[in-house]
């Protein structure tokens, strides 16, 4: 890991007028209906998905098409660390802006006295953490095979083409297509359900297994991706 | 004379290949597979703490007693009814609170439904005391008119069922006469949403009468033979004694 690479990033992500806006709506709007619904719980906060989708869009394809891989790997910078710094920065940042929108949630369920209990707490932010080291991890490889905000394109483009493939399963009744588009979904948003995970009997190993599979292999092969790109350091 | 110093960056590829993080994804997506197919035969169970009873006997109590019925339609793929089943279900101050509010509480699991299998509970809730158990009564009416259709081939189903156990019908008859019985049934479901979708009348009307249909498709669902021809993983027995 890269301390400064990993400053570098959050720097860029939080000064982009555009981003922050968009984050401050997404985060804003539930935190909103959670202090105006009537018996809301602190499920109404929803997912990481959107937050991360703006947070880690062109996390690496950006520094690619604007040249600044190009200085970076002219530094003695393992191609490796880069990636691996991008994708902490990403969930790091995340995890912190969910966690900060957790900590208003329960302040505001406090208030209108329907607090919710430690354990729901922990077992929400826990959640969140992985979702977005999960979610960073599928957008860096998207990033390290397209340049620009393409991978945001690309992610959106596997989704629908997944959740397509899933209504077509379930329509035909095709049980292993059905099930191989709940997976790639699945492994789109990678995140552990931790609520279930707890009270389920026997506690299911396969969401644990599938998500740190699918964790580890977007970072092996979005390393790998980085690593055979070949750079033009020619002006212009 | 250049110094002579150690250089003071890393040395070797700056395009190491991440060979421990390769073989650490290869390996998790071996374990992936193997367990995906181990849980997909032994799936875990969420705890239930509500006691669950039989639909007709809930149905002649609640009459009797003047209160209403908690039907409990639920699905592996609905996730607000998993949520409900983790956060409600399995906790047991909301249990004996439901238990206090319904003296008969029904499940039903409801494979196949189509519109949320969770609404009812909430607009049965929403009703005033007073009106709730006409409303339930009208619910399951209702549902059992559209399920009575569907309800013939349980019985057929138990025939066979019978005569496999006294082998009166030995190798390819039986087999024959359930793969008929079988065809039938899956003509029926599919008959079914077309011609709920055909009644966008029904649509527009009270929540309750849409629920219905759930309740009817509901009650020919529970085969454990049907919900893997669903795609939806083995179903529970469809209501509990307590």
């Amino acid at each position: 890991m890269n301390v400064t690479l990993i400053t570098t990033l959050w720097r860029q992500r939080f000064t982009s007028a555009v981003r922050m806006a968009l984050m401050a709506m997404l985060c804003g709007f539930p935190v909103l209906a959670l202090a105006f619904v009537p018996g809301a719980g602190l499920s109404l906060l929803g997912n990481a998905q959107g937050l991360m989708l703006t947070l880690g869009a062109g996390m690496i394809g950006q520094d690619v098409s604007s040249g600044v891989l190009q200085l970076l790997c002219a530094r003695p910078v393992k191609r490796s660390d880069y990636v691996l710094s991008r994708w902490l920065g990403v969930a790091l940042a995340g995890t912190a802006i969910s966690l900060l929108q957790l900590a208003i949630g329960a302040a505001l369920l406090t208030a209108r006295g329907a607090a919710p209990s430690a354990q729901q707490i922990v077992l929400f932010g826990a959640g969140r953490l992985l979702e977005c080291g999960g979610i960073a991890a599928v957008l860096a490889l998207c990033s390290s095979l397209i340049g620009g905000f393409g991978d945001l394109a690309l992610y959106l483009l596997a989704s629908l083409g997944a959740g397509i493939l899933q209504m077509a399963g379930q329509v035909k009744h095709w049980l292993w297509l059905d099930r191989f588009a709940a997976e790639l979904l699945g492994s789109l948003t990678p995140g552990i359900d931790l609520q279930r995970l707890v009270a389920a009997s026997p506690m299911p190993w396969f969401p644990i297994v599938s998500y740190a599979s699918t964790v580890t292999l977007c970072l092996a092969l979005a390393i790998v991706m980085v690593n055979r790109k070949e750079l033009s350091y020619a002006s212009g | 004379m250049p110094p002579d110093e150690a250089p003071a960056t890393p040395t070797g590829s700056t395009r190491a290949r991440p060979i421990g993080l390769l073989i650490a994804a290869l390996v998790l997506l071996v374990a992936r597979i193997l367990l995906g197919l181990y849980e997909e035969r032994h799936p875990p169970r969420l705890p239930d703490l509500v006691g669950w009873q039989p639909i007709e006997g809930a149905e002649a109590r609640a009459f009797a007693q003047h209160r209403a019925v908690l039907y409990d339609f639920t699905a592996e793929w609905c996730a607000p009814c998993q949520m409900m089943q983790r956060e409600v279900f399995a906790d047991l101050p909301s249990a004996r609170e439901i238990e206090r509010e319904h003296a008969h509480v029904s499940s039903l699991r409801a494979v196949g439904a189509k519109a949320h299998p969770r609404a009812l509970d909430a607009q049965a809730l929403e009703v005033p005391d007073r009106d709730r158990h006409r409303l339930e009564l009208g619910v399951e009416a209702r549902a059992r008119q559209i399920a009575r259709a569907l309800a013939v081939d349980f019985r057929e189903e138990r025939r066979l069922a019978a005569l496999e156990e006294t082998d009166a019908w030995t190798g390819g008859a039986l087999e024959r006469a359930i793969a008929d019985l079988e065809a039938q049934r899956l003509q029926r479901l599919t008959e079914l949403p077309q011609r709920v979708r055909g009644r966008k009348a029904l649509q527009k009307e009270r929540g309750v009468e849409r629920h219905a249909i759930d309740l009817a498709q509901a009650a020919d669902q529970p085969r454990e033979r049907l919900s893997r021809e669903f795609a939806f993983p083995q179903a529970a027995p469809p209501w509990r004694r307590v």
